[in-house]
């Protein structure tokens, strides 16, 4: 009689427990969001043929220069911008290029002649949080007289924008 | 014998009761959204976009077991959060069964719980959309996340 009024009471209290567990009063959802690491950059668009035809005499031939085109960018995270050329300059021929940049530091007139497999550091210590938009490109082509008449070609500059 | 039997009896009906005067809610929906380069208003050189919503249903909340008036208040708990932004839901639909009144536009969820939406007996499928606001490109790639507290309050 005794085990029967305690099993009574136990299964009693676990009725009346499982009652209040049913009763929520409260729930709860989970919002997550992630931010992507930014490194975005774009170009304005194609500069001027670049043409070397005067010069001084008794000196090289004049540089000629571009500054018609401007770039980009958006980061949230240091970054830095590089720059390579699909193929060497002819012998003699430097192309040289000029970021302006108001979120990082500019790497003045780098010559990318022959940067075709090594990324060459144009713009460097871009802080987190930067977005700047027309940034001046320039670049400078210059001659030597000694590499004569180079017929024209076209070269496809690649700026990458990675991190710091 | 008698004695156990009695105290079991009594919190049988006072756990009983207790249960059956409490109002029920039930939530579900959690949203996740990624911000990425996708997002930035018109590519490079331009900022992200401000704010984020959820689809409209993105949760549904159930309130039952009751026949009376009720509030459903609100507030978050971060486990990862940026300073800069805020989150906030607002009501889009009003389910089916009793009545259900205001929460219509955004309320801002802080940590502390205020007051959503209000209604009477049970009700079913209440829809609610989440808004994140504040968002920057300052801020730093990372994965934030906080839950949302729904409680009914009976009035």
């Amino acid at each position: 009689m005794k085990r029967l009024a305690l099993s009574l009471t136990m299964l009693l209290l676990v009725a009346g427990l499982a009652l209040i567990g049913v009763a929520a009063t409260s729930g709860d959802q989970t919002v997550s969001y992630q931010v992507a690491a930014i490194q975005a950059i774009s170009v304005s668009g194609n500069p001027s043929a670049l043409i070397i035809n005067s010069a001084t005499a008794g000196s090289e031939p004049d540089d000629d220069t571009d500054a018609t085109t401007t770039y980009s960018i958006t980061v949230n995270k240091g970054s830095k911008i590089t720059a390579t050329i699909n193929t060497v300059m002819s012998t003699g021929v430097t192309l040289k290029i000029n970021l302006a940049s108001a979120g990082g530091t500019t790497q003045p007139n780098v010559d990318i002649s022959d940067a075709t497999t090594t990324p060459l550091d144009v713009v460097t210590a871009i802080a987190a949080g930067s977005k700047d938009s027309g940034q001046a490109i320039t670049y400078t082509l210059s001659a030597l007289a000694s590499a004569g008449v180079v017929e024209q070609a076209n070269k496809t500059v690649t700026l990458t924008i990675t991190d710091a | 014998m008698l004695r156990y039997s009695v105290i079991a009896l009594l919190m049988f009906f006072i756990f009983a009761g207790q249960s059956g005067s409490a109002t029920d809610i039930s939530v579900t929906g959690s949203w996740s959204e990624t911000i990425d380069e996708n997002d930035l208003l018109a590519g490079a050189g331009t900022d992200l976009k401000n704010s984020y919503e959820s689809p409209d249903n993105q949760v549904s909340i159930t309130i039952s077991n009751t026949t009376g008036s009720w509030r459903v208040d609100i507030k978050r708990v971060d486990t990862n959060w940026h300073a800069d932004l805020s989150l906030s839901v607002r009501r889009t639909g009003s389910g089916a069964g009793g009545s259900v009144s205001g929460g219509d536009t955004y309320t801002e969820v802080t940590g502390t719980d205020q007051p959503f939406f209000t209604g009477s007996n049970g009700v079913s499928g209440i829809t609610a959309q989440i808004k994140l606001s504040g968002m920057s490109i300052q801020v730093s790639p990372d994965s934030y996340s906080a839950t949302v507290y729904y409680t009914v309050v009976d009035t």
